[in-house]
């Protein structure tokens, strides 16, 4: 896929280990403005690793990872990742803070007025369809579907170019999590921002992604959009993966 | 030291710990009103001496504060020797053999050119002998046939109980042991009142005591005969500084009258008083110098209610003071352990072997450390050091628990925090130490419980406090003054649980509170 348009992400030949075992073994990914992109595969092929590259978490062994053209740096790190939401399973809420001081956690940091904060607060809840009166309970009251919303607000708070998720909805039950694949799959749409998702679930993939990116044993094994990796596998591991889960999707409803 | 002075100490440490350091504090109207601090062992016919020399100094017109029962003839003589303490009563005997052991001291000339050597002179004897003795039950006594202690030779099975300072110094259980090749081996060390009660009770056959102790009679004990002479005079003198004789030299004339007036029956007959018929020191004191000298002086017997008010002042002021500043200081050193690991494993284990060291041990320890700080106004008894030992205590359970409730938090939390892009400084104070602080304040709990507790020992360097009725009941074998002391103590220790629970609640957010209850 040609892209013209300048790349959100600019993964080249990034490697990280650990212990001597390669958690992310010479990966090249580019990610465009405005795309959903999907990270998948088993569990230990790298793709919550290559997030928390993205997001400088951790730093690459070797390799470059580019932002906006800029690479990752701990001088500019904390200003790039005010242009990055991320959110992880369960939320990574902060338990001594209620929602709406959790929200708003770095914009009061960073010393914006309380009108412009109220209004922001206002907009999200309105996107995540969030009860407005639940903005004040603890992240223990409230249930897993609100935790998940509370996070994405925080994450958007600053009206942020990219979403950086991983497996945001994995601790959630299936009803609850077939809602809010829908309900994602309709504010990324209305954002039109750029967004990471790791999933391990296929069929969340194709749901929400332009593009999934499959991963196996630290490299990036195929990328395209379902039906291409359907159709043209790159290799019998693609295969595998592919029935494998659609066993489990039909089984289980697409909620593995 | 009373109240006035107590509050003015605690403001001026206060503002002294804000600035700097401890400032020294001089006083105006010396000349007029010279300060004198007498100070007496925690042994009550030195408690009664050193009542007797304050009560004359007062006499005299001295500004008098008497550190009383303190723990052990070593921290007198340094407390001296520093000027933290002006004068003591002392035995020669004590002196050539505790303070000067090993160095071949002649005659009584001798003994004073070498005091002065340390600035330090010496009164006349005050014309008592109060030398060591070994004892035993009267009738066990008689049932062996043991009159000397040369008898005890035939009875290996002999259990002795003695003073910790008897086992150790040159004229002590090891001279003696081997002056009449004595085969015991049954020997352990113990508080010199509890050696009665433990040889009353059967829990022992043989002590040390002293010749002009009450108790001989009261528990009709026989003293075993010094047949071969070992045991040297200890004769009753006053110790006091060099400039005394300067700076207050009416004070010390009246105070050198003692010289030559206790004869031993008349001392005895003063500890027994004291001992036996629960008269106060000072009473008995006081009592003395009227017979004597007909000198009338007025005693301040403490009511309790006034020394329940005065001991828990002084006990919260050695809490407050070593409390806050073990927490200004544990605080950001269990920060510092937990973010950096290398060092941290340090501090951990650096206050970590802090808390092994016997309480009564890192008194002593910081009482010699604290000397050189003299100049600047640091005791080397009293509050001073007791608040530092009290403030090295007090930090290893600040500084674990900080450390432990920071590395408790969960990594995804951290690395949200982190993600969200707040700065280091932000991490800390707005998600780190909220998340870590019941675990933190759960240390500050221990520590102040903890605190409260050992405060108690700081009586025995004179910082007063809840230590101070415990230590004299135990002297004098009277449970009421023991509770007067313990039971505020274990009041004060659930009360300061109790505002912790409260103050726990008001902090620590609801959210945190949830997760405590599920």
């Amino acid at each position: 896929m040609a892209i013209e348009t300048s790349f959100i992400f600019e993964l080249t030949d990034v490697s990280k280990r650990y212990e001597g075992h390669a958690a992310i073994d010479g990966v090249d990914l580019c990610i465009g403005q405005g795309q959903v992109v999907v990270l998948i595969g088993p569990s230990g092929c790298g793709k919550s690793t290559l997030l928390r590259l993205m997001v400088g978490l951790i730093t690459p062994d070797s390799g470059c990872v580019l932002f906006e053209q800029e690479p990752l740096s701990l001088e500019n790190v904390r200003s790039q990742r005010h242009r990055m939401g991320y959110v992880i399973q369960d939320g990574g809420l902060f338990p001594h803070l209620t929602a709406r001081q959790n929200i708003t956690l770095l914009a009061r940091h960073l010393s914006w007025d309380d009108s412009r904060i109220h209004e922001r607060i206002e907009t999200l809840a309105e996107l995540t369809s969030f009860p407005l009166a639940a903005l004040d309970r603890y992240p223990l009251e409230m249930s897993g579907g609100q935790r998940q919303r509370v996070s994405l607000m925080r994450a958007l708070m600053l009206d942020p170019d990219v979403l950086l998720l991983d497996e945001p909805l994995g601790a959630l039950d299936p009803m609850i999590r077939s809602q809010l694949q829908d309900d994602l799959r309709e504010i990324f749409s209305r954002l039109g921002k750029t967004v990471v998702l790791v999933t391990h679930d296929l069929a969340e993939a194709a749901y929400l992604a332009d593009t999934i990116v499959l991963l196996h044993e630290g490299r990036i094994v195929q990328q395209g959009d379902l039906p291409s990796l359907i159709e043209s596998p790159a290799n019998d591991f693609v295969t595998k993966f592919i029935n494998a889960q659609r066993g489990a999707s039909i089984l289980q409803g697409g909620a593995s | 030291m009373n109240l006035v002075q107590l509050r003015r100490k605690f403001s001026l440490l206060i503002i002294a710990m804000g600035v700097g350091f401890f400032a020294p504090i001089v006083s105006a109207d010396d000349a007029i009103n010279p300060t004198v601090t007498v100070g007496s062992k925690k042994f009550t016919e030195s408690v009664i001496l050193g009542e007797m020399v304050s009560l004359l100094a007062e006499h005299a017109g001295g500004s008098v504060t008497h550190r009383r029962e303190l723990g052990g003839t070593r921290v007198l003589w340094n407390a001296l020797v520093d000027g933290s303490i002006d004068m003591y009563p002392e035995y020669t005997g004590t002196l050539r053999e505790e303070i000067f052991i090993g160095q071949a001291v002649g005659n009584e000339d001798a003994l004073r050119k070498l005091l002065a050597t340390h600035g330090v002179r010496m009164s006349e004897p005050m014309g008592f002998n109060n030398t060591y003795a070994i004892g035993m039950n009267r009738e066990q006594a008689k049932n062996l046939g043991i009159t000397a202690l040369s008898d005890l030779r035939d009875h290996p099975e002999l259990r002795f109980g003695f003073t910790s300072e008897f086992m150790d110094r040159g004229d002590g259980w090891p001279s003696l042991c081997e002056a009449y090749r004595l085969p015991q081996k049954n020997v352990r060390g113990m508080d010199h009142d509890l050696c009665y009660r433990a040889l009353a009770a059967g829990g022992i056959d043989l002590m040390d005591m002293y010749a002009t102790d009450a108790e001989i009679s009261y528990y009709n004990l026989a003293v075993l005969r010094d047949d071969l002479k070992h045991f040297p005079r200890y004769e009753a003198v006053l110790l006091y500084r060099d400039g005394l004789a300067d700076r207050a030299a009416a004070v010390l004339k009246q105070v050198l009258l003692l010289g030559g007036s206790i004869d031993e029956r008349t001392m005895t007959g003063i500890n027994a008083r004291v001992k036996l018929d629960d008269i106060p020191e000072s009473q008995a004191a006081a009592d003395f110098l009227r017979e004597k000298f007909d000198i009338e002086v007025k005693v301040n017997v403490e009511s309790i209610g006034a020394r329940l008010w005065r001991t828990t002042c002084e006990h919260l002021f050695l809490v407050l003071v070593s409390l806050s500043a073990s927490i200004f200081v544990g605080i950001p050193l269990g920060v510092i352990a937990s973010k950096r690991p290398r060092l941290g494993q340090l501090v951990l284990g650096v206050v970590g072997v802090v808390q092994t060291i016997p309480a009564l041990a890192l008194l002593v320890l910081l009482m010699t450390l604290l000397r050189p700080l003299s100049v600047v106004g640091v005791e080397s008894i009293g509050a001073h050091p007791a608040i530092a030992a009290l403030f090295l205590y007090s930090l290893l359970p600040i500084v674990r628990n900080t450390y432990t409730g920071l590395m408790g938090i969960p990594l995804p939390l951290r690395e949200s925090a982190t993600a969200l892009g707040l700065s280091g400084q932000a991490q800390l104070l707005r998600v780190e130490l909220p998340l870590a602080l019941p675990t933190l304040l759960a240390g500050v709990k221990t520590a102040a419980v903890l605190n409260i507790g050992f405060a108690t020992l700081g009586a025995l360097i004179g910082a007063g406090g809840y230590g101070q009725p415990i230590l004299t009941g135990i002297r004098l074998d009277n449970i009421s003054l023991i509770l007067q002391g313990a039971l505020p103590a274990a009041g004060l220790a659930i009360l300061a649980q109790g505002m912790f629970e409260l103050f726990e609640r008001t902090v620590v957010s609801r959210g945190l509170r949830l997760r405590h209850r599920d």
